[in-house]
């Protein structure tokens, strides 16, 4: 690079340029499981991060075989995955093109080679990443495996703040009396620490999911597919 | 020399059931783990950079700050790591002098800090607000940017991984039993700075019936379709390229 602004983080992730706008958390709703996926006030091209604001499995699932998605429900019977009483939904977008430019007062704007905004401080709440990574589950009929963030032994303070993207994530349910029943899913599980000692309801941890449940085989499985690549924020 | 404001988020844990002690403020384990803290370093007195790893109040009237370096060695004498570290720490306007601390210890990578006999909760027991700690008498640093709001939240910390947006759009229909697609991204290279999410374009399906793969490479991705099944649409992908 020959000239711009580049700040990075100390652990020499570049956190602000010139290119790249961030991601701006530009509108919530809360919904229900079942309920039409992605929901009012989504735009196109937009990321999706939900939180589950009780303990739940998060993905987008199908009421029907190739029907309409939805936010994951267990209407369609017993789930091997519950899902939760209901999820927080940010649709986030690219500053540029959502957010007005201030014009006045004081803070930074950074604008990319097109004039766009693509950075301010002029904002109430943002997301930082928390992890990132690929998860390809266990080998294919092996026993499910979860990968599990913050790890083995820690739990996040305030759960609510943690919201994972579900637009690549996928929850399949099949239970029909000719086929087995078959159900898989690629996304999270929230678990909310349960306990009498610290604000029940708000620590815990979230699990990256990539596995099915056979009823031949009567247990939870590998699929051996497509590995989810996982994105965990913490709303800030 | 100069202040160094480390801005927490106050956590708890009441009643901890293996001693009946209520802790507040914050701790990053290993035991407890409670409070928020974006960024939580700073660079000391004698140079080297120091991560706050516990700053808490505790029912036994006692104030804890554990403070972690990888070259602490348990055979030095934590006082190594009080004066000649930091002049003073003030926590929500109460100050604690290191000259004064009534006891403490060391570990490999960390000392432990304790003033004793302080009888008010500096953090005081509303959990979730936002409180500052200041080292006094520390060195500029450790180098950054950091950015808050007209509120004073810190927006964007030193500490911080972000993802930015790249672009988002659906390629066009790719054919099962291995036809791909690749699709062009100015600059990208094949490196854990530059992630794509993906998924497929329509209503959700069995897994086993709609795999797909993903290979990053310089100049762009490819997509895979990896459909073998005996339904075999033509699938289309939706995609977010984004960068950290």
């Amino acid at each position: 690079m020959s000239f711009g602004l580049t700040i990075e983080n100390f652990d020499g992730r570049t956190t602000l340029d010139e290119n790249y706008s961030h991601i701006y958390p530009r509108t919530t709703i809360t919904v229900n499981g079942g309920a039409a996926y992605p929901g009012p006030g989504h735009q196109s091209g937009d990321l999706v991060f939900a939180n589950s604001y009780n303990d739940g499995y998060i993905a987008i699932g199908s009421l029907t075989n190739g029907g309409a998605a939805s936010y994951m429900t267990t209407s369609e019977g017993t789930s091997r995955f519950p899902d939760s009483f209901g999820y927080f939904v940010y649709f986030a977008s690219a500053v540029a093109g959502n957010i007005v430019p201030a014009g006045s007062g004081y803070g930074l704007e950074v604008y990319d080679s097109s004039s766009q905004l693509i950075y301010t401080t002029d904002l109430s709440q943002t997301f930082r990443v928390v992890a990132s990574g690929s998860f390809a589950g266990a080998a294919q009929n092996q026993p499910a495996t979860e990968l599990s963030f913050p790890s083995a032994i820690g739990e996040f303070e305030d759960l609510t703040k943690i919201y994972v993207l579900l637009n690549n994530t996928q929850h399949f349910r099949l239970n029909d009396p000719v086929f087995e029943e078959f159900e898989s899913i690629i996304g999270y599980r929230f678990e909310y620490t349960t306990g009498t000692y610290i604000e029940p309801g708000k620590r815990g941890r979230v699990h990256v999911c990539n596995q099915a449940y056979w009823a031949s085989e009567d247990a939870f499985l590998g699929i051996g597919g497509r590995s989810l690549d996982y994105l965990i924020v913490e709303l800030i | 020399m100069a202040n160094r404001t480390i801005q927490i988020t106050v956590g708890a844990i009441t009643n901890w059931a293996n001693n009946s002690q209520s802790y507040y403020g914050l701790a990053l384990g290993v035991n407890l783990v409670y409070g928020v803290s974006r960024n939580n370093y700073f660079n000391g007195k004698d140079g080297r950079t120091y991560r706050l790893h516990i700053c808490r109040w505790a029912t036994t009237n006692s104030i804890l700050v554990r403070i972690d370096n990888p070259l602490i060695l348990s055979s030095e004498p934590y006082t190594s790591y009080t004066t000649p570290v930091f002049d003073s720490i003030t926590i929500n306007g109460t100050t604690f002098n290191p000259s004064a601390t009534s006891s403490g210890s060391t570990v490999n990578g960390s000392a432990l800090l304790f003033w004793d006999s302080v009888s008010t909760n500096p953090f005081g027991t509303t959990t979730g607000v936002i409180q500052d700690i200041t080292f006094s008498g520390v060195s500029d640093g450790p180098y950054g940017a950091e950015f808050s709001n007209s509120s004073g939240k810190l927006m964007l910390s030193m500490i911080d991984r972000v993802e930015r947006f790249v672009v988002a759009d659906t390629t066009p229909p790719i054919p099962p039993y291995g036809g791909s697609i690749f699709v062009s991204v100015s600059g990208m290279e094949n490196n854990d700075s530059w992630n794509v999410y993906a998924g497929v374009n329509g209503p959700p399906e069995s897994i086993t019936r709609n795999p797909f793969d993903i290979t990053k490479s310089t100049g762009g991705f490819t997509i895979t379709n990896l459909q073998t099944g005996s339904y075999l649409p033509d699938t289309a992908y939706d995609y977010w390229v984004l960068r950290t």
